[in-house]
Protein backbone atom coordinates (compact mmCIF):
# COMPACT_ATOMS: atom_id res chain seq x y z
CA UNK A 1 0.00 0.00 0.00
CA UNK A 2 2.71 2.43 1.04
CA UNK A 3 4.47 1.71 -2.58
CA UNK A 4 1.40 2.85 -3.86
CA UNK A 5 1.11 5.95 -2.18
CA UNK A 6 4.20 6.87 -3.53
CA UNK A 7 3.24 6.64 -7.03
CA UNK A 8 2.38 9.09 -8.76
CA UNK A 9 -0.58 7.12 -10.95
CA UNK A 10 -2.54 6.65 -7.98
CA UNK A 11 -3.30 10.50 -7.78
CA UNK A 12 -3.51 10.58 -11.45
CA UNK A 13 -5.95 7.69 -11.05
CA UNK A 14 -7.80 9.17 -8.98
CA UNK A 15 -8.26 12.58 -10.17
CA UNK A 16 -9.45 11.41 -13.48
CA UNK A 17 -11.99 8.85 -12.00
CA UNK A 18 -13.25 11.24 -9.84
CA UNK A 19 -13.93 14.02 -12.50
CA UNK A 20 -15.64 11.28 -14.67
CA UNK A 21 -17.78 10.16 -12.00
CA UNK A 22 -18.47 14.57 -11.02
CA UNK A 23 -19.35 14.53 -14.96
CA UNK A 24 -22.05 11.51 -14.58
CA UNK A 25 -23.68 13.07 -11.62
CA UNK A 26 -24.27 16.39 -13.91
CA UNK A 27 -25.85 14.63 -16.69
CA UNK A 28 -28.12 12.80 -14.48
CA UNK A 29 -28.91 16.00 -13.14
CA UNK A 30 -29.62 17.50 -16.49
CA UNK A 31 -26.20 19.50 -16.41
CA UNK A 32 -27.41 21.91 -13.40
CA UNK A 33 -24.84 24.19 -12.66
CA UNK A 34 -25.11 23.10 -8.74
CA UNK A 35 -23.72 19.57 -9.84
CA UNK A 36 -20.40 21.03 -11.69
CA UNK A 37 -18.04 18.10 -11.96
CA UNK A 38 -15.26 20.47 -10.96
CA UNK A 39 -17.24 20.68 -7.40
CA UNK A 40 -18.10 17.66 -6.95
CA UNK A 41 -14.42 15.69 -8.31
CA UNK A 42 -13.00 18.38 -5.62
CA UNK A 43 -15.44 17.40 -2.88
CA UNK A 44 -14.49 13.74 -3.68
CA UNK A 45 -10.68 13.97 -3.74
CA UNK A 46 -10.24 16.46 -0.89
CA UNK A 47 -11.45 13.85 1.83
CA UNK A 48 -9.57 11.32 0.49
CA UNK A 49 -6.26 13.59 0.59
CA UNK A 50 -7.37 14.02 4.39
CA UNK A 51 -8.06 10.66 5.15
CA UNK A 52 -4.63 9.40 3.54
CA UNK A 53 -2.85 12.03 4.88
CA UNK A 54 -1.75 13.00 2.07
CA UNK A 55 -0.49 16.86 1.91
CA UNK A 56 -1.75 19.15 -1.41
CA UNK A 57 2.16 19.48 -2.17
CA UNK A 58 2.55 15.43 -2.74
CA UNK A 59 -1.23 15.55 -4.26
CA UNK A 60 0.54 17.87 -6.90
CA UNK A 61 3.60 15.89 -7.76
CA UNK A 62 1.15 13.42 -9.41
CA UNK A 63 -1.64 16.05 -10.80
CA UNK A 64 1.24 18.45 -11.95
CA UNK A 65 0.92 16.66 -15.31
CA UNK A 66 -3.17 17.44 -15.61
CA UNK A 67 -2.27 21.28 -14.58
CA UNK A 68 0.20 21.45 -17.25
CA UNK A 69 -2.45 20.62 -19.62
CA UNK A 70 -4.37 24.40 -18.83
CA UNK A 71 -1.63 26.68 -20.85
CA UNK A 72 -1.99 24.81 -24.28
CA UNK A 73 -5.72 24.84 -23.49
CA UNK A 74 -5.77 28.08 -22.76
CA UNK A 75 -4.10 28.78 -26.30
CA UNK A 76 -7.09 26.49 -27.99
CA UNK A 77 -9.46 29.03 -26.65
CA UNK A 78 -8.89 31.22 -29.45
CA UNK A 79 -10.70 28.78 -31.63
CA UNK A 80 -13.97 29.50 -30.48
CA UNK A 81 -13.26 33.24 -29.73
CA UNK A 82 -12.79 33.19 -33.52
CA UNK A 83 -15.59 31.30 -34.70
CA UNK A 84 -17.83 33.52 -32.48
CA UNK A 85 -16.10 36.94 -33.42
CA UNK A 86 -16.95 35.42 -37.18
CA UNK A 87 -20.61 35.47 -36.16
CA UNK A 88 -21.15 38.73 -34.66
CA UNK A 89 -19.23 41.07 -37.23
CA UNK A 90 -21.98 43.00 -37.76
CA UNK A 91 -22.82 43.94 -34.12
CA UNK A 92 -19.90 43.67 -32.87
CA UNK A 93 -19.54 47.78 -31.96
CA UNK A 94 -22.34 47.88 -29.24
CA UNK A 95 -20.93 44.56 -27.81
CA UNK A 96 -17.43 45.85 -27.41
CA UNK A 97 -18.42 48.54 -25.25
CA UNK A 98 -20.79 46.91 -23.26
CA UNK A 99 -17.61 44.62 -23.14
CA UNK A 100 -15.69 47.80 -21.31
CA UNK A 101 -18.26 48.38 -19.26
CA UNK A 102 -19.20 45.33 -18.24
CA UNK A 103 -15.74 44.00 -17.87
CA UNK A 104 -14.30 46.89 -15.54
CA UNK A 105 -17.42 46.87 -13.38
CA UNK A 106 -16.66 43.03 -13.05
CA UNK A 107 -13.24 43.79 -11.54
CA UNK A 108 -13.69 46.46 -9.92
CA UNK A 109 -16.82 45.12 -8.00
CA UNK A 110 -15.04 42.41 -6.66
CA UNK A 111 -12.50 44.74 -5.41
CA UNK A 112 -14.69 46.92 -3.82
CA UNK A 113 -17.00 45.04 -2.45
CA UNK A 114 -13.93 42.86 -0.84
CA UNK A 115 -12.17 45.47 0.43
CA UNK A 116 -15.88 46.20 2.16
CA UNK A 117 -15.90 42.90 4.11
CA UNK A 118 -12.53 43.03 5.05
CA UNK A 119 -11.06 40.51 2.45
CA UNK A 120 -6.96 40.53 2.51
CA UNK A 121 -5.29 41.75 -0.38
CA UNK A 122 -4.34 38.50 -1.82
CA UNK A 123 -7.29 37.56 -1.76
CA UNK A 124 -8.93 40.55 -3.75
CA UNK A 125 -6.08 39.98 -6.19
CA UNK A 126 -7.33 36.44 -6.43
CA UNK A 127 -10.88 37.28 -7.10
CA UNK A 128 -10.24 40.31 -9.08
CA UNK A 129 -10.91 37.84 -11.78
CA UNK A 130 -13.47 35.88 -11.29
CA UNK A 131 -15.82 36.30 -14.12
CA UNK A 132 -13.05 35.15 -16.51
CA UNK A 133 -12.96 31.60 -17.93
CA UNK A 134 -10.63 29.49 -15.33
CA UNK A 135 -7.79 28.58 -17.13
CA UNK A 136 -7.11 32.40 -18.01
CA UNK A 137 -8.42 33.61 -14.97
CA UNK A 138 -5.67 31.16 -12.38
CA UNK A 139 -3.03 32.61 -14.97
CA UNK A 140 -3.88 36.04 -14.22
CA UNK A 141 -4.03 35.66 -10.73
CA UNK A 142 -0.84 33.70 -10.33
CA UNK A 143 0.99 35.86 -12.27
CA UNK A 144 -0.22 39.20 -10.17
CA UNK A 145 0.96 37.77 -6.83
CA UNK A 146 -2.88 36.10 -5.88
CA UNK A 147 -3.93 32.15 -5.26
CA UNK A 148 -4.42 30.21 -7.74
CA UNK A 149 -6.28 27.93 -5.89
CA UNK A 150 -8.67 30.45 -4.54
CA UNK A 151 -9.34 32.31 -7.72
CA UNK A 152 -10.53 28.88 -9.11
CA UNK A 153 -12.98 28.62 -6.04
CA UNK A 154 -14.15 31.97 -6.82
CA UNK A 155 -14.64 31.23 -10.92
CA UNK A 156 -16.46 28.28 -10.11
CA UNK A 157 -18.93 30.08 -7.37
CA UNK A 158 -19.23 33.52 -9.69
CA UNK A 159 -20.61 31.08 -12.41
CA UNK A 160 -22.94 28.99 -10.58
CA UNK A 161 -24.56 32.36 -9.27
CA UNK A 162 -24.82 33.60 -12.97
CA UNK A 163 -26.07 30.68 -14.03
CA UNK A 164 -28.44 29.29 -10.93
CA UNK A 165 -29.94 33.58 -10.47
CA UNK A 166 -28.91 35.39 -13.84
CA UNK A 167 -31.56 35.08 -16.23
CA UNK A 168 -34.12 36.14 -13.02
CA UNK A 169 -32.30 38.73 -12.19
CA UNK A 170 -31.80 40.40 -15.94
CA UNK A 171 -35.97 39.62 -16.07
CA UNK A 172 -36.65 41.69 -13.32
CA UNK A 173 -34.86 44.58 -14.49
CA UNK A 174 -36.95 44.68 -17.20
CA UNK A 175 -34.48 42.87 -19.75
CA UNK A 176 -36.05 39.93 -22.18
CA UNK A 177 -33.66 40.37 -25.30
CA UNK A 178 -32.38 36.83 -25.19
CA UNK A 179 -29.21 38.47 -27.38
CA UNK A 180 -28.80 40.86 -24.63
CA UNK A 181 -29.05 38.40 -21.49
CA UNK A 182 -27.17 36.02 -22.90
CA UNK A 183 -24.16 38.46 -23.87
CA UNK A 184 -24.65 39.31 -19.73
CA UNK A 185 -24.52 36.01 -18.40
CA UNK A 186 -21.67 34.88 -20.47
CA UNK A 187 -19.40 38.19 -19.47
CA UNK A 188 -20.36 37.56 -15.47
CA UNK A 189 -20.17 34.13 -15.47
CA UNK A 190 -17.77 32.94 -18.51
CA UNK A 191 -18.53 28.98 -19.13
CA UNK A 192 -21.10 27.89 -16.45
CA UNK A 193 -23.36 30.59 -17.42
CA UNK A 194 -22.96 29.76 -21.07
CA UNK A 195 -24.04 26.06 -20.59
CA UNK A 196 -27.03 27.70 -18.66
CA UNK A 197 -27.48 30.60 -21.70
CA UNK A 198 -27.51 27.62 -24.38
CA UNK A 199 -31.01 26.46 -22.19
CA UNK A 200 -32.51 29.68 -22.48
CA UNK A 201 -32.49 29.70 -26.46
CA UNK A 202 -29.62 28.87 -28.63
CA UNK A 203 -29.22 32.77 -29.81
CA UNK A 204 -28.21 33.74 -25.92
CA UNK A 205 -25.88 30.93 -25.85
CA UNK A 206 -24.03 32.15 -28.96
CA UNK A 207 -24.07 35.35 -27.26
CA UNK A 208 -22.66 34.17 -24.08
CA UNK A 209 -19.75 32.45 -25.50
CA UNK A 210 -18.81 35.54 -27.23
CA UNK A 211 -19.08 37.64 -24.37
CA UNK A 212 -16.87 35.05 -22.75
CA UNK A 213 -14.01 34.58 -24.50
CA UNK A 214 -14.55 38.63 -25.02
CA UNK A 215 -14.16 39.28 -21.54
CA UNK A 216 -11.16 36.50 -21.34
CA UNK A 217 -9.11 38.37 -23.31
CA UNK A 218 -10.38 41.95 -22.31
CA UNK A 219 -9.91 41.21 -18.99
CA UNK A 220 -5.90 39.86 -19.44
CA UNK A 221 -5.63 42.90 -20.99
CA UNK A 222 -6.79 45.37 -18.53
CA UNK A 223 -6.42 43.72 -15.01
CA UNK A 224 -2.53 44.24 -15.01
CA UNK A 225 -2.58 47.88 -15.49
CA UNK A 226 -5.88 47.86 -13.54
CA UNK A 227 -4.13 46.21 -10.30
CA UNK A 228 -1.46 49.09 -10.91
CA UNK A 229 -3.08 52.11 -10.68
CA UNK A 230 -5.19 50.62 -7.41
CA UNK A 231 -5.23 53.00 -5.32
CA UNK A 232 -6.49 50.75 -2.13
CA UNK B 1 -15.84 20.08 -36.32
CA UNK B 2 -16.19 20.58 -39.94
CA UNK B 3 -13.91 19.40 -42.84
CA UNK B 4 -12.54 22.77 -43.72
CA UNK B 5 -11.19 23.44 -40.16
CA UNK B 6 -13.95 26.11 -39.36
CA UNK B 7 -15.63 25.29 -35.79
CA UNK B 8 -19.44 25.77 -35.25
CA UNK B 9 -21.42 27.96 -32.85
CA UNK B 10 -21.83 24.87 -30.68
CA UNK B 11 -18.02 24.96 -29.49
CA UNK B 12 -18.51 28.46 -28.59
CA UNK B 13 -18.11 28.03 -24.95
CA UNK B 14 -16.06 25.71 -22.81
CA UNK B 15 -18.31 23.01 -21.76
CA UNK B 16 -17.00 19.70 -21.15
CA UNK B 17 -18.83 16.65 -22.92
CA UNK B 18 -20.76 18.22 -25.39
CA UNK B 19 -22.99 15.42 -27.82
CA UNK B 20 -20.54 15.81 -30.45
CA UNK B 21 -17.04 15.21 -29.08
CA UNK B 22 -18.22 11.37 -28.81
CA UNK B 23 -18.85 11.43 -32.64
CA UNK B 24 -15.51 13.43 -33.15
CA UNK B 25 -13.93 10.40 -31.40
CA UNK B 26 -15.80 7.78 -33.76
CA UNK B 27 -13.95 10.27 -36.46
CA UNK B 28 -10.78 9.40 -35.17
CA UNK B 29 -11.40 5.62 -35.46
CA UNK B 30 -12.62 6.19 -38.73
CA UNK B 31 -9.82 8.32 -40.24
CA UNK B 32 -6.38 7.22 -38.63
CA UNK B 33 -4.80 10.23 -40.37
CA UNK B 34 -6.14 12.37 -38.00
CA UNK B 35 -4.20 10.64 -35.08
CA UNK B 36 -1.09 12.24 -36.16
CA UNK B 37 -3.54 15.51 -36.72
CA UNK B 38 -3.72 15.49 -33.42
CA UNK B 39 -0.42 15.45 -32.48
CA UNK B 40 0.64 18.06 -34.95
CA UNK B 41 -2.42 20.20 -33.82
CA UNK B 42 -0.93 19.51 -30.29
CA UNK B 43 2.39 20.58 -31.15
CA UNK B 44 0.88 23.84 -33.01
CA UNK B 45 -0.71 24.82 -29.65
CA UNK B 46 2.47 24.25 -27.53
CA UNK B 47 4.28 26.55 -30.23
CA UNK B 48 2.06 29.41 -29.60
CA UNK B 49 2.03 29.09 -26.26
CA UNK B 50 6.08 29.27 -26.36
CA UNK B 51 5.59 32.47 -28.81
CA UNK B 52 3.15 34.06 -26.35
CA UNK B 53 5.86 33.40 -23.43
CA UNK B 54 8.52 34.75 -25.47
CA UNK B 55 6.56 38.00 -26.65
CA UNK B 56 5.63 38.58 -22.62
CA UNK B 57 9.45 38.43 -21.49
CA UNK B 58 10.40 40.47 -24.63
CA UNK B 59 7.95 43.44 -24.14
CA UNK B 60 8.60 42.92 -19.65
CA UNK B 61 4.26 42.94 -19.36
CA UNK B 62 2.04 41.28 -17.05
CA UNK B 63 0.09 39.32 -19.26
CA UNK B 64 0.06 35.33 -18.78
CA UNK B 65 2.29 33.35 -21.28
CA UNK B 66 -0.32 31.58 -22.65
CA UNK B 67 -2.91 33.96 -22.76
CA UNK B 68 -0.46 35.92 -24.95
CA UNK B 69 -0.13 32.84 -27.20
CA UNK B 70 -4.27 32.53 -26.96
CA UNK B 71 -3.75 36.26 -28.81
CA UNK B 72 -1.15 35.61 -31.40
CA UNK B 73 -3.38 32.46 -32.98
CA UNK B 74 -6.18 34.36 -32.48
CA UNK B 75 -4.42 37.15 -34.67
CA UNK B 76 -2.77 34.62 -36.59
CA UNK B 77 -6.20 32.89 -37.64
CA UNK B 78 -8.02 36.45 -38.27
CA UNK B 79 -5.49 37.19 -41.22
CA UNK B 80 -5.79 33.95 -42.44
CA UNK B 81 -9.13 34.45 -41.88
CA UNK B 82 -9.62 30.41 -40.78
CA UNK B 83 -7.88 28.14 -38.23
CA UNK B 84 -5.84 25.40 -39.30
CA UNK B 85 -7.98 21.79 -39.58
CA UNK B 86 -5.17 20.20 -37.39
CA UNK B 87 -5.09 22.81 -34.76
CA UNK B 88 -9.25 23.18 -34.23
CA UNK B 89 -9.00 19.72 -33.94
CA UNK B 90 -6.53 19.84 -31.01
CA UNK B 91 -8.54 22.55 -29.39
CA UNK B 92 -11.42 20.99 -29.65
CA UNK B 93 -9.92 17.90 -27.96
CA UNK B 94 -8.62 19.95 -24.88
CA UNK B 95 -11.33 22.03 -24.44
CA UNK B 96 -14.28 19.10 -24.49
CA UNK B 97 -12.22 17.96 -21.01
CA UNK B 98 -11.87 21.27 -19.86
CA UNK B 99 -13.13 20.92 -16.21
CA UNK B 100 -10.39 17.99 -15.62
CA UNK B 101 -7.52 20.69 -16.12
CA UNK B 102 -9.24 22.52 -13.19
CA UNK B 103 -9.22 19.93 -10.77
CA UNK B 104 -5.69 19.63 -9.34
CA UNK B 105 -5.43 23.81 -8.65
CA UNK B 106 -9.58 23.15 -7.08
CA UNK B 107 -8.21 21.17 -4.69
CA UNK B 108 -5.94 23.44 -3.28
CA UNK B 109 -8.51 24.43 -1.52
CA UNK B 110 -8.34 22.10 0.73
CA UNK B 111 -5.00 24.27 2.20
CA UNK B 112 -7.20 27.09 2.73
CA UNK B 113 -8.96 25.66 5.55
CA UNK B 114 -7.40 28.77 8.21
CA UNK B 115 -8.76 31.64 5.55
CA UNK B 116 -11.69 30.19 4.59
CA UNK B 117 -12.83 29.73 8.29
CA UNK B 118 -12.05 33.43 8.98
CA UNK B 119 -13.07 35.11 5.97
CA UNK B 120 -15.65 32.71 4.29
CA UNK B 121 -18.66 34.67 4.83
CA UNK B 122 -16.88 37.92 3.06
CA UNK B 123 -15.98 36.13 0.28
CA UNK B 124 -19.04 34.77 -0.29
CA UNK B 125 -21.01 38.05 -0.05
CA UNK B 126 -18.28 39.84 -2.12
CA UNK B 127 -18.91 37.39 -5.04
CA UNK B 128 -22.83 37.63 -4.92
CA UNK B 129 -22.73 41.25 -4.52
CA UNK B 130 -19.91 41.56 -7.58
CA UNK B 131 -21.83 39.06 -9.79
CA UNK B 132 -24.88 40.62 -9.31
CA UNK B 133 -23.56 43.95 -10.05
CA UNK B 134 -21.88 42.67 -12.81
CA UNK B 135 -24.32 41.48 -14.76
CA UNK B 136 -26.83 44.39 -13.97
CA UNK B 137 -24.27 46.91 -15.51
CA UNK B 138 -23.27 44.78 -18.55
CA UNK B 139 -27.23 43.67 -19.51
CA UNK B 140 -28.64 47.69 -18.93
CA UNK B 141 -25.27 48.93 -20.98
CA UNK B 142 -26.06 46.52 -23.89
CA UNK B 143 -30.25 46.89 -23.94
CA UNK B 144 -29.15 50.98 -24.16
CA UNK B 145 -26.96 50.77 -26.95
CA UNK B 146 -28.80 47.99 -28.96
CA UNK B 147 -32.26 50.55 -28.10
CA UNK B 148 -30.71 53.83 -29.93
CA UNK B 149 -29.29 51.26 -32.66
CA UNK B 150 -32.51 50.13 -34.02
CA UNK B 151 -34.27 53.70 -34.98
CA UNK B 152 -31.11 53.55 -37.99
CA UNK B 153 -32.98 50.46 -39.26
CA UNK B 154 -29.54 48.20 -38.44
CA UNK B 155 -29.06 44.38 -37.74
CA UNK B 156 -30.40 43.75 -33.77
Amino acid sequence: MNALMDNPALWLTLTIGAYLLGERIHQHYERSALTHPLLLSVAMLVPLLLASGTSYDKYMQSARFIHLLLAPATVALAVPLFANISHMRSMLRPLLIALLVGGIAGIVSALLFGRLFGLPHDVLISFSPKSVTTPIAMALSEKLGGNASLTAAAVIVTGILGAVGGEQLLRLLGIRDEAVQGFAIGLASHGIGTTRALHISHKAGAFSGLAMSLNGVFTSLCLPALLAIWPF
Amino acid sequence: MRRDGRVSLRQCCDIPDRPHSRASLCDRHVNPGTHTDFLTGFVGLMAYWLAGELLVSMLGIGLPGPVAGMLLLLGVSMLRKRVAAPVSHASHGLLSHLSLLFVPAGVGIMSQATLLAEHGLGMIATLVLSTAVTLVITGLTLKLLLARRKPHGTQP
